[in-house]
């Protein structure tokens, strides 16, 4: 495992409402590994847009960061100013959202929306500006750039907004880059094209990639690694190849069970029950009242992180067992 | 794809004739403002008391007043008072409140509910007792003018403005400009107060037609502009006693020139609205 870009350490977020504090993370910690792409998968509610928005210094009031620390390079992005925040953002970290068309302002050109973000990050303007704007877009596989860059958002389909907002995110080349369930509003096969624009640039710049996503398939397509999230703390992490074979978190394990395969016939496996109420967590592993494993210290005990191999860590008392 | 844009406007023009009437009218009248000293028969400010209340006629198409003035000219010279005052007061009431409204809709908070009592208080007033009650206190002049209606008239983009950000500051590009390193100031200046600003500017067509009339109902009670002066309220002022003696063309004339352009702004603004507005298309 390469050197981590990115180390969220024991990361606590949350929401203030009338009812109580939505701890929507409760000590979060993850590592992700330079030039690698990271998966983080888990139900709507897991945590996984906010671990995302706290790593850019982006949740808003009601909303707040209670402690922890976000290394990036070695330095705690939690402890910067706002001014070193805004150099960081855009410049070091970027981030694609879920959905491409609102993301961009729909008052001003492609390429003056372009222009903006490399005049402000890389110096460059007019000409030599437009020039670089023509280069990313073609970067990202889109046609007749000239053409695109005097059109407006709505001119453009799902696709090609995603596609521009990932060109803008790669002008100032950053180290880092988060997909939010950034193909999650396009159809498939668009989606597959993203993907796989998205696995070619990994590669071509050595982009570290955390791609956020519900769809297993997505993390299947794209990355190296897998971090499962429940109930805002990290359930499992393995490398992809491992998560798919050998699950060992209970969750993760029936999560996968749910995939629709073309070999399964007939209905589907659910998991029984809900997300927990994070205002009102159950005692002990969160996950043990919807577990198929659970004993009776599951109810009492939180259950630490654990290194099953140097890879793998599983967060669960009764791991699944590897068929030998 | 600006050339695109200004063919859609061309092509909702097209569509709704009703805008070119207010358009055309608004146009004949900026002309008239602008072109007053050469179409103008007389000094706007000369007097001849040999043609005292002279009806309409040869010479003199709208009369004169009970100074000699030569009424037709003096409308003429009106328009370019009364353009400069909605232009004026419109713009101040624009851009202050519209910030105002920028700032609290964005900040939220305790900033949003200073600024947004202040607003209340504002509009608290009738609206023409408020104008009334700042010209006085300022003292009659053009300038004391523009700023007693721009203050008035302010709460209203405010709030049009405030509501807007609210929704905007909460959209897409709004928390994808922030994650591409834009500061916030950044953010609210250049990303989202454009996208607020297609109701402001149909309000502020609409507007400038009542600023007119609060103009001429100000300087016809004394607290605008002063006598002598060719604005349109003066004159209807200096033409009241008049009417019941039979001489209605001393105040029928700049009368009908408020009316002409009050219905053009309204002509406008409404035709704006169709065409900013694609649900109304």
């Amino acid at each position: 495992m390469t050197e981590p870009v990115l180390q969220i350490e024991d990361l606590h977020t949350g929401f203030d409402t009338p009812s109580g504090t939505v701890r929507v993370l409760r000590g979060l910690t993850l590592a992700i590994p330079a030039g690698q792409a990271v998966g983080i998968v888990g139900e709507s509610g897991s945590g996984k847009t906010v671990t995302a928005l706290s790593i850019m210094r982006l949740i808003r009031p009601p909303g707040r960061i209670a402690s922890g620390r976000v290394l990036f390079q070695g330095r705690d992005l939690l402890a910067l100013s706002e001014l070193e925040m805004e150099r960081i953002r855009g410049r070091q970290i970027a981030m694609i959202f879920q959905q491409p068309r609102e993301s961009l302002n729909p008052v001003l050109s492609v390429g003056t929306q372009m222009a903006m973000v490399i005049e402000r990050h890389v110096g460059l303007t007019g000409g030599a500006a437009a020039a670089r704007s023509r280069e990313l877009l073609r970067q990202v596989e889109l046609p007749d750039v000239d053409r695109l860059l005097r059109a407006y958002p709505h001119e453009l389909s799902g696709g090609m907004c995603q596609r521009v907002m990932i060109a803008l995110c790669l002008a100032c080349a950053p180290a880092l880059l988060i997909a939010d369930e950034a193909t999650t509003a396009l159809d498939v096969t668009v989606q597959l094209q993203v993907l796989r624009l998205l696995r070619r640039l990994q590669a071509e710049f050595g982009l570290t990639l955390i791609v956020i996503t519900h769809n297993l398939g997505v993390v299947a397509e794209l990355c190296q690694w897998v971090a499962v999230m429940y109930a805002g703390e990290l359930a499992e992490f393995a490398r992809a190849s491992e998560i798919f074979t050998t699950p060992r978190h209970p969750y993760t394990a029936r999560l996968l069970a749910c995939r629709p395969t073309r070999a399964a016939v007939g209905e589907l496996p659910v998991i029984p029950g809900a997300v927990p109420d994070l205002v009102m967590l159950p005692s002990g592993c969160p996950f043990h009242p919807r577990c198929h494993r659970a004993q009776a210290v599951c109810a009492l005990e939180h259950p630490p992180l654990a290194a099953l191999t140097p890879h793998h860590h599983v967060r669960c008392f009764f791991p699944e067992e590897v068929p030998a | 794809m600006a050339v695109g844009r200004l063919a859609g406007v061309g092509y909702g023009l097209r569509r709704n004739p009703i805008t070119i009437v207010g358009l055309t009218m608004l146009g004949a009248l900026i002309a008239v403002a602008v072109l007053a000293p050469a179409l103008a028969l007389r000094d706007p400010y000369a007097t001849d008391p040999a043609i005292a209340l002279r009806p309409p006629g040869p010479g003199r198409p709208f009369g004169t007043d009970t100074f000699g003035h030569d009424i037709f000219s003096r409308v003429l010279y009106g328009a370019r008072i009364d353009l400069i005052v909605a232009a004026g007061a419109v713009g101040v009431a624009l851009v202050l409140g519209g910030l105002l409204g920028a700032v609290a809709g964005y900040t939220g908070g305790w900033l949003d509910d200073v600024i947004m009592r202040i607003m209340d208080m504002l509009q608290a007033f009738p609206n023409f007792i408020l104008a009334l009650g700042i010209a006085a206190a300022l003292g009659p002049s053009l300038t004391n003018l523009i700023i007693a209606i721009g203050l008035t008239n302010l709460p209203i983009y405010a709030r049009l403005v405030r509501s807007r950000l609210l929704t905007l500051r909460v959209s897409g590009f709004a928390l994808a400009a922030v994650s591409v390193g834009n500061p916030s100031w950044r953010v609210l200046l250049i990303h989202l107060l454009p996208n607020s600003l297609a109701p402001v500017f149909i309000q502020a067509t609409l507007q400038s037609g009542w600023a007119i009339l609060q103009a001429a109902g100000l300087s016809f009670i004394g607290l605008g502009v002063r006598v002598p002066t060719p604005e349109w309220g003066v004159m209807i002022s200096m033409g009241v006693q008049q009417l019941t003696s039979g001489h209605w063309w001393v105040s029928f004339f700049p009368g009908l020139a408020i009316m002409v352009s009050v219905i053009s702004f309204n002509l406008i603004g409404d035709g704006l609205q169709d065409l900013l507005d694609p649900r109304r298309r």
